[in-house]
């Protein structure tokens, strides 16, 4: 049944053409990614285990995101957006020094998280270290194991063709 | 001789329902006695077409308990403490990575159906697999049983039906509508969707519309998280959200569509890329997961995730006549691979093989899958 359908539709010359369609063009796929967009769910769920991954993902985010933009652009019809702008005229004494507040907090967390993940990453890396050199080591002495082994089979045999063919152990 | 299908929640209008209450058929035309049994289903399924599973019976030794793994499904009953022969018809699995950032239980459900998947690898005699990707999941999970492949088996005939005038007129509209539909899950993607209509709006029609069709299903922080990044991306009057469908309005998006677009990183075989083809709706779609073994070569397979280059594909089906008429071609001869009667005589030709592999006395007949399975 998963017989294909004989396929006549080239996609690989549509792609190619479409990518120089794109350069021609000009055309950028530039957009807000979803990874800006926190899910609501992430706060409150439990983490069962440490995920590297994650925590990559929110350092990213901490230190792209961690100024706060106190006048975002303002957006509207104009006469909405004069009286957004004399709202901030009238609240600025106080906006200014908190999202500067705000940033430098963010600022210390996002270099936090940082400093976390370094330390996360260098003790991963020594304990791998460690665990090669241990490897390392019990490789050795399973080979000598090995050899030993070897040698005292040879040793049994001997015996045993001494003491089959009536001689004296020597 | 029974014939008892085993499913963990039924009446969703999932493909697995569909494919429960088909085999049912089939199996009572084939002169088994059969019955379905299910963990949760919807209590205004027609009067006992599925039954709970704690009015199971002892199964016999001759007995056959057919169960149907789909997605993160779990059983509460051990397949294995039953004696008699087990089939198992496998749909697929989704990898419980993509619930951890949304929600704990559904990652936890899906662990346990992961576990519950390879717990069975050595418990089961015989497996029944949607597509060939699954049929290589279950082989890499150590499944030594013989494993064949079967599509589902989609009652067609459904689709016929009349359209109510006010079902038909929910979605028409002289603007371009893209469809994607199925359960709102993370690996599906979504979001991929909605930044190639982003990319469609604004270098091909900034007046095209998205449809959305599908139940969060106790994902609802993924959907709130769509619908923001789609008010982010100021398409919010663009994009519709609709919770999951009536037969009779989902055939209304269908026939209302004019592509349908699918970004799935991780699909099982998916009965929403069948039904676009039975609606000659062309589809687009990333090829990853199951979509290929799904679509078999017909429609537009996308090799790229990358939203610029599958808006300027989707432009490229809806502008080009040619090229539409060619991809709706090969979806309309895949659809009649998939007919109701060819799914039928397949799983008809299977379950006789399967009784043949599987006697009574448990002793199965190696040698003769010799040739056929994969070990």
């Amino acid at each position: 049944m998963e017989n294909q359908t004989t396929p006549k539709i080239n996609v690989a010359e549509i792609m190619e053409s479409i990518r120089a369609e794109i350069q021609e063009m000009g055309y950028s796929s530039d957009m807000l990614s979803f990874a800006d967009i926190r899910s609501d769910a992430e706060a409150e769920m439990e983490m069962e285990q440490f995920d590297a991954d994650m925590l990559r993902h929110d350092v990213q985010y901490l230190t792209a995101n961690h100024r706060l933009e106190p006048y975002p652009k303002l957006s509207g019809n104009p006469v909405s957006v004069f009286f957004k702008k004399i709202a901030r005229k009238l609240t600025r004494f106080d906006m200014e020094p908190c999202a500067a507040e705000q940033s430098s907090f963010n600022a210390s967390v996002a270099q936090a998280q940082q400093q976390i993940e370094l330390y996360i990453q260098e003790s991963r890396l020594h304990s791998t270290r460690v665990l090669l050199e241990r490897i390392e080591i019990l490789e050795l002495q399973q080979k000598n194991a090995h050899i030993a082994m070897a040698q005292m089979q040879a040793q049994i045999q001997a015996l045993q063709q001494q003491l089959f063919s009536g001689e004296e152990p020597s | 001789m029974r014939v008892l299908q085993l499913l963990s929640s039924m009446g969703t209008g999932e493909a697995t329902d569909y494919d429960a209450l088909s085999l049912s058929r089939v199996l009572r035309d084939m002169g088994f006695q059969t019955a379905i049994y299910a963990e949760e289903w919807d209590r205004q399924m027609s009067d006992g077409a599925v039954l709970p599973m704690h009015k199971l019976p002892r199964p016999a030794a001759d007995d056959v308990i057919i169960y149907h793994k789909a997605a993160d499904s779990c059983l509460s009953v051990p397949l294995e403490q039953f004696s008699c022969r087990k089939l198992m018809i496998f749909h697929g699995v989704t990898p419980p990575r993509y619930f951890q950032k949304y929600s704990q239980q559904r990652t936890v459900r899906a662990k346990q159906s992961m576990q519950e998947l390879c717990r069975l690898a050595d418990k089961v005699d015989y497996c029944m697999a949607d597509t060939s990707s699954q049929e290589s999941l279950l082989r890499e999970l150590n499944y030594r049983c013989p494993i064949v492949i079967r599509p589902l088996m989609i009652p067609f005939s459904e689709y016929a039906k009349p359209l109510a005038v006010e079902d038909a007129s929910g979605y028409a509209g002289s603007d371009v509508l893209l469809l994607s539909a199925g359960k709102l899950l993370p690996n599906r993607r979504y979001e991929d969707v909605i930044r190639t209509f982003y990319c469609y709006q604004r270098y091909c029609n900034p007046d095209a519309r998205l449809l959305i069709v599908g139940n969060c299903d106790g994902l609802e922080p993924y959907e709130q998280r769509l619908k923001r990044y789609a008010a982010a991306l100021e398409l919010e009057e663009r994009i519709v959200f609709a919770p999951k469908q009536p037969l009779s309005k989902m055939l209304a998006c269908y026939r209302a569509a004019d592509l349908f677009l699918s970004m799935s990183e991780q699909e099982d075989f998916s009965l929403p890329l069948v039904e676009a083809m039975y609606f000659g709706v062309p589809i687009a779609a990333r090829s990853a997961g199951a979509v290929p073994d799904t679509l078999a070569g017909c429609g537009l397979l996308l090799p790229t995730k990358d939203p610029l280059e599958a808006a300027l594909a989707v432009h490229r089906v809806l502008q080009e006549p040619g090229l539409k008429r060619e991809v709706i071609a090969g979806q309309r001869k895949r659809q009649q691979q998939l007919a109701f009667s060819e799914i039928r005589r397949l799983f008809e030709q299977q379950f006789r093989d399967f009784l043949d592999f599987v006697p009574v006395n448990g002793k199965k007949k190696l040698l003769h899958f010799a040739a056929g399975s994969k070990p």
